[in-house]
């Protein structure tokens, strides 16, 4: 098996640029993401010396500056939401699967319960109810991101609890926590990076289209959605604050698919995930 | 078949219950009071005093519940502050639009990605195969909003073919009917209000076909190729049978199970979907009510579209599980038993 190849090789390169992007990005633009100078209002991208290399917006705000605030927002996010639903995903799923019983079926019903939501509008509601803060935002996020992983990782505690390994393990002692860190968690690891990648991806979509709707970040943080809201209404006269910021999450979710793509094809190329 | 229908149909009240009962709880985790939150701003102590009453609110938690399906069984969301009229008939006003749009989408994506999946599929490996792949990734990781922007830039801004926002030009005589303007516009007899229509369709439509032909042209490939290893696509090799006859008569057909799964997954996208397509193109449906709603406030009004929407994609998953039984003759077999 090739393990450079060509989903992997331009996956990196997507991904690479904008992390570089979020963390050395202050290095090659002088300006402050929030700077207005209304005089230097809707300037075209230039390559000139100390210029707006990706132009500024409608106030003046130098639109490269803002793509690395929005990288980074859109990166933390991501990272977070992932973690936080990976984590209860997993936990849920293995313990439900291996505790069986009315536990079970009290864990699937909420499985039902989130499922049964179109995805987008969970996380709009939950916004919209309870008001827009980093912190709901990736609560919201969240709420349905958890059910691939508690899916899988109920199946694959369903089969292992009956295996004579994990018998052995309790009639020595081991309480749940030491089976499931040691028997069970590790016969999971690599189908749920799978769906961590994928899931990284469809959060970063979630959370721009959350801020082009207004409803994501609050609007003093620039983000990749909240500027493409703002840049639409020049589009026509002005395509650089639409384009950029377009680019950088078409970029950056594009990375992530290919390198989705690439980790299924390696770890299990059998695999089909039903993923959101 | 009706039995299993109709277990199925009653298989749906407790995720119903369950659902509602998610919203209710979000409706009083808001911050803030209640009743204050079910009318307008500027309302009066006794307007406050008659939603108190209306929602149950000073009633305890389980007995508030309970009015609350009621009410949502009853299609009863009460007042859009906003508007100044009742919830439900202000959603059933744009529902029209929403399903229009959604209709036309699924149909131009389907057209297109069956198609390229089965010839991705049948020349796996080949120039179109790799193309296919390459655009349908593409497709998924593009944000709907960027496209929709990027269309009208193009189509509307530089080459002024299509319009960039509404449903049909100011001041069209088009008496609503069904509220569908396609139908409408038939019904009527009148092809130039038909082609205006489509005019006006035809970016929203493509964006959010876009959007969805990616996956949908992905796993037609892939379930394309999984049932050509089966024997009996070797067996029909080995009568000698014509190519297009295995591929239309052997291989579609049982391709179609997993790829109406995957349309029917994708119509939870396909909402999420048209509710930011709508609002980049000004589509006067559901989403931009939402839209409206929710950036006013408006509680009662955004509480009834997101059920609505959520009992309509409730309902489709249904409608996909009752359509296997038409497709596959293996599942209605089991089913029987």
């Amino acid at each position: 098996m090739m393990i450079l190849n060509a989903k992997f090789l331009i996956g990196m390169l997507c991904l690479g640029l904008i992390v570089g992007m979020a963390l050395g990005g202050q290095f090659l633009s002088p300006y402050d993401p929030d700077e207005q100078d209304l005089m230097s209002a809707l300037e075209p991208p230039t390559i000139d010396h100390d210029g707006h290399i990706f132009g500024t917006d409608h106030l003046g705000r130098d639109v490269f500056a803002r793509m690395v605030s929005g990288a980074r927002v859109s990166l933390l996010i991501g990272a977070c939401v992932v973690t936080l639903s990976g984590v209860f995903g997993v936990m849920a799923g293995a313990l439900s699967g291996y505790w069986g019983g009315l536990r079970d079926v009290v864990v699937q019903k909420l499985v039902e319960t989130f499922w049964a939501f179109p995805p987008i509008l969970l996380a709009l509601a939950i916004l919209a109810f309870l008001g827009q803060s980093l912190a709901n935002v990736i609560f919201a996020l969240s709420v349905q991101r958890w059910i691939p992983y508690c899916r899988i990782a109920r199946a694959q505690a369903l089969v292992l609890r009956n295996k004579d390994f994990v018998a052995a393990a309790q009639v020595m002692g081991a309480g749940t926590s030491w089976v499931l860190y040691k028997h069970i968690i590790p016969n999971l690891i690599s189908t749920t990076v799978v769906i961590a990648t994928f899931s990284m991806a469809t959060a970063i979509l979630a959370e721009a289209s959350l801020s082009f709707l207004g409803l994501g970040v609050p609007p003093s943080i620039a983000t990749w959605g909240g500027m493409l809201s703002e840049g639409r209404t020049y589009v026509t006269t002005a395509w650089w604050v639409a384009v950029f910021p377009g680019l950088g999450i078409f970029v950056t979710v594009l990375g992530l698919n290919l390198l989705g793509d690439w980790l299924r094809d390696t770890f299990d190329p059998k695999e089909t995930l039903n993923l959101r | 078949m009706p039995r299993m229908t109709l277990i199925r149909l009653a298989g749906i009240i407790p995720v119903v219950l369950l659902v509602s009962a998610v919203i209710f709880g979000l409706l009083r985790l808001a911050p803030g009071d209640a009743a204050d939150m079910l009318v307008s701003p500027e309302a009066s102590e006794q307007e406050v005093a008659m939603a108190r009453q209306r929602w149950g609110l000073d009633e305890p938690l389980p007995a508030q519940y309970l009015k609350f399906v009621v009410n949502m069984a009853r299609l009863d969301f009460g007042k859009s502050f906003r508007y100044h009229e009742d919830v439900f008939s202000l959603i059933r006003l744009r529902m029209p639009a929403t399903l229009e749009l959604a209709a036309v989408s699924i149909v131009l994506a389907s057209l297109l990605a069956l198609p390229f999946g089965v010839l991705a599929a049948v020349r796996k490996g080949g120039v179109l195969d790799n193309l296919v792949s390459i655009v349908a990734i593409a497709g998924v990781s593009a944000p709907t909003f960027w496209m929709g922007i990027l269309l009208v830039l193009v189509f509307s801004g530089e080459l002024k073919l299509l319009p960039s926002s509404g449903r049909l030009p100011l001041g069209s005589d088009l008496v609503p009917v069904t509220g569908f303007n396609l139908i409408d516009a038939l019904l009527a007899g009148r092809l130039d209000l038909l082609r205006q229509a489509l005019m006006f369709l035809l970016l929203p439509a493509v964006t959010l076909a876009l959007n969805m032909m990616g996956i949908i042209t992905r796993v037609t490939r892939s379930a394309v190729i999984d049932v050509a290893q089966e024997d009996f696509v070797s067996t029909a090799v080995a009568k000698g049978l014509s190519r297009s006859r295995i591929v239309f008569r052997h291989l579609v057909p049982n391709a179609l199970v997993p790829v109406t799964t995957i349309v029917g997954l994708e119509l939870g996208a396909l909402i999420s979907g048209s509710i930011i397509v709508e609002v980049v193109f000004s589509w006067p449906g559901m989403g931009t009510l939402l839209y409206q709603a929710i950036s006013v406030r408006d509680i009662p009004l955004t509480t009834g579209i997101v059920v609505v929407y959520t009992f309509i994609f409730i309902l489709i998953n249904i409608l996909i599980d009752l359509a296997y039984l038409i497709i596959d003759p293996r599942v209605r077999a089991a089913q029987a038993k």
